[in-house]
């Protein structure tokens, strides 16, 4: 008698967990997961939003891309030029706020708020503001340039430079997030670790170099992979500041693909895109976690 | 001798202090301008050489953006904003307890897969399915609705990870007491440990928040209709006019009002928002 009473408490029991995650699973699993490889399907498809066939055409689209598509390749460079200048430079910068935001001067507050402020506005806003600060012809930023004997230039309207501008500015918006991760990583450090070091004599470079820097290799590499992973991901900062020109210099594999399914609504060729860019980005990931694992083992 | 020491300290003390402080005030000028443009009368703005302080500061760019019939939609699209934000909000913060309690406190099989899965979503960024995510949408005739914007909001594999973080901080005393006096889970969660975890609720607000009202390649690619963008769309619409009119103080009165919510909200939580954003880069 008692067996059978208890059964469906029992059951009910061990339904409560998987209760508790299912609206969280059923987002997922609808949104996330499933539209993931849903993509891999419509990147096999002619997939024209005017055709309501969507007849099959396997790597079609992956072909049309490598081999007759010159903007994809253009888009592919312009990734890597941006990831290039973009991650080194975020690293370096974040670093250095993060080590002299930690040093308690006064005023760190109006410090920290003033360098954070940036990382909460929106990419239309910081596109639209630099847009008028570098303005060739009523600029702030050419007036300055004038007064300190520079030319002005036409910034955002020549190649050149326009790949530097865009990433600086960047830098400007989102170094917050490097920067507190740092932070973070610095008061993980043990204050004993350098009173030793001064005892042995180190000078500040030296104790940088030989306890700072060892002690942040796991957020270093945090940071290293979360950026290239979000810079294969920039989108609004470039489509703001220069729309992926002039000439296309700026193009990144986030704008071509933007343009591809949005302008010409070529969905499969832009879903093959995101195929590209979702293999790369998954890469980067294992090679992350097997570091990682290494690093904790 | 001692004393040249601490003077030396000092001295150095002081230089970084001014270093720190030259650019804390170099990152905030062009928020500076951007303030300034927006209470500049248009004809002034693009006087040459510009002037930082106004001569006649003015707000009539504030009230044109609400009232010119052009720009009524910048009226619309706050309103738009806020109608995505503040649900995204609470059902973030509701789902993802609901998933963070039995993760953080209940023995069940599948639970270290599941952990597995939430750490990979942190990793997979919704912006690589956004071609099929689109197509869904689509197809159930959701293009231009608040629910296009709301239900991928919801989705926050950091979110739990991050409550789930917290939850196991806490300790299992409490929770023990409460079951032996027979309350449910459910009241577990309501009673004790949710009002234990404001500041990590508080850090997960911020940060859907910040997301949502910021979010741009999704909404710009979901939301054609004028009546339906919100404020970030809006903005981006004003580069086709940007050859011909030059009418910057109206612009940045725009960006203004639509940077207003996100930096008020930032400097009130400021240290939550901290520990949110140092908390995704120190459990990996």
């Amino acid at each position: 008698m008692t067996k059978i009473t208890k059964r469906p408490g029992l059951l009910r029991k061990r339904m409560t967990p998987y209760l508790y995650l299912l609206p969280f699973l059923a987002f997922y699993f609808i949104l996330q997961l499933y539209p993931l490889i849903q993509n891999f399907y419509v990147s096999l498809t002619e997939w024209d939003m005017m055709n309501p066939q969507k007849p099959f055409v396997g790597l079609s689209n992956y072909k049309t891309l490598f081999f007759k598509d010159y903007l994809f390749w253009g888009s592919v460079g312009a990734t890597l030029h941006y990831i290039f200048l973009n991650v080194p430079l975020k690293i370096i910068i974040g670093l250095a706020l993060a080590i002299l935001l930690n040093l308690n001067l006064k005023g760190k507050i109006f410090h920290r708020i003033a360098i954070f402020i940036p990382f909460v506005l929106n990419t239309a806003v910081v596109g639209l503001l630099f847009r008028w600060i570098l303005d060739p012809q009523f600029g702030m930023f050419n007036y300055y340039l004038e007064k300190v004997g520079l030319a002005p230039q036409k910034w955002l309207l020549e190649p050149k430079w326009t790949m530097e501008i865009v990433v600086l500015v960047t830098i400007w918006w989102s170094i917050a997030f490097n920067t507190i991760v740092y932070l973070a990583g610095l008061q993980g450090i043990p204050e004993e670790l350098y009173d030793a070091g001064k005892i042995d004599g180190c000078n500040a470079w030296q104790r940088f170099l030989h306890i700072t820097l060892p002690s942040l290799k796991n957020t270093t590499m945090f940071v290293v992979i979360m950026q290239v992973i979000g810079s294969f991901q920039a989108f609004g900062n470039i489509y703001m500041l220069t729309g992926g020109g002039p000439l296309n210099s700026t193009r990144v594999m986030m704008l071509h693909l933007y343009q591809v399914g949005f302008y010409y609504f070529k969905m499969g060729q832009a879903a093959a895109i995101s195929v590209i860019i979702f293999i790369i980005v998954l890469i980067l990931t294992i090679i992350m976690l097997r570091l990682f694992r290494e690093e904790t083992a | 001798m001692s004393g040249k020491i601490w003077e030396t300290r000092n001295l150095h003390r002081l230089l970084l202090w001014i270093l720190v402080t030259v650019i804390a005030i170099l990152f905030l000028l062009p928020v500076v301008w951007m303030i300034l443009s927006s209470i500049t009368p248009n004809e002034d703005v693009i006087k040459y050489p510009p002037k930082w302080i106004p001569e006649r500061p003015t707000l009539m760019n504030y009230i044109d953006v609400f009232t010119t019939t052009e720009t009524t939609t910048v009226g619309r699209a706050l309103v738009n904003s806020t109608i995505v934000t503040i649900p995204s909000v609470i059902l973030t913060l509701l789902v993802s307890s609901f998933a963070a309690y039995p993760l953080a406190r209940m023995r069940f099989k599948g639970k270290k897969f599941l952990l597995l899965l939430i750490l990979m979503g942190m990793m997979i960024p919704l912006q690589v399915s956004f071609i099929s995510l689109f197509l869904i949408f689509n197809s159930l005739n959701w293009l231009n609705s608040y629910q296009a914007l709301i239900l991928p909001a919801v989705i926050s594999p950091f979110g739990v990870f991050l409550l789930r973080q917290f939850f196991l901080s806490i300790p299992g005393e409490l929770e023990d007491s409460a079951r032996i006096d027979g309350c449910s889970r459910m009241r577990i969660l309501f009673s004790i440990i949710l009002p234990l975890s404001v500041p990590a609720l508080s850090s997960l607000a911020i940060f859907v928040f910040l997301g949502t009202w910021n979010s741009f390649l999704w909404p710009l690619i979901v939301m054609s209709d004028p009546n339906m963008m919100t404020i970030p769309v809006i903005l981006s619409y004003y580069l086709y006019t940007l050859s011909g009119l030059r009418e910057w103080g109206s612009i940045m009165a725009v960006a203004v009002v639509a940077s207003l919510p996100t930096i008020l909200v930032f400097i009130s939580f400021q240290r939550y928002f901290v520990q949110g954003v140092a908390t995704s880069g120190l459990k990996y």
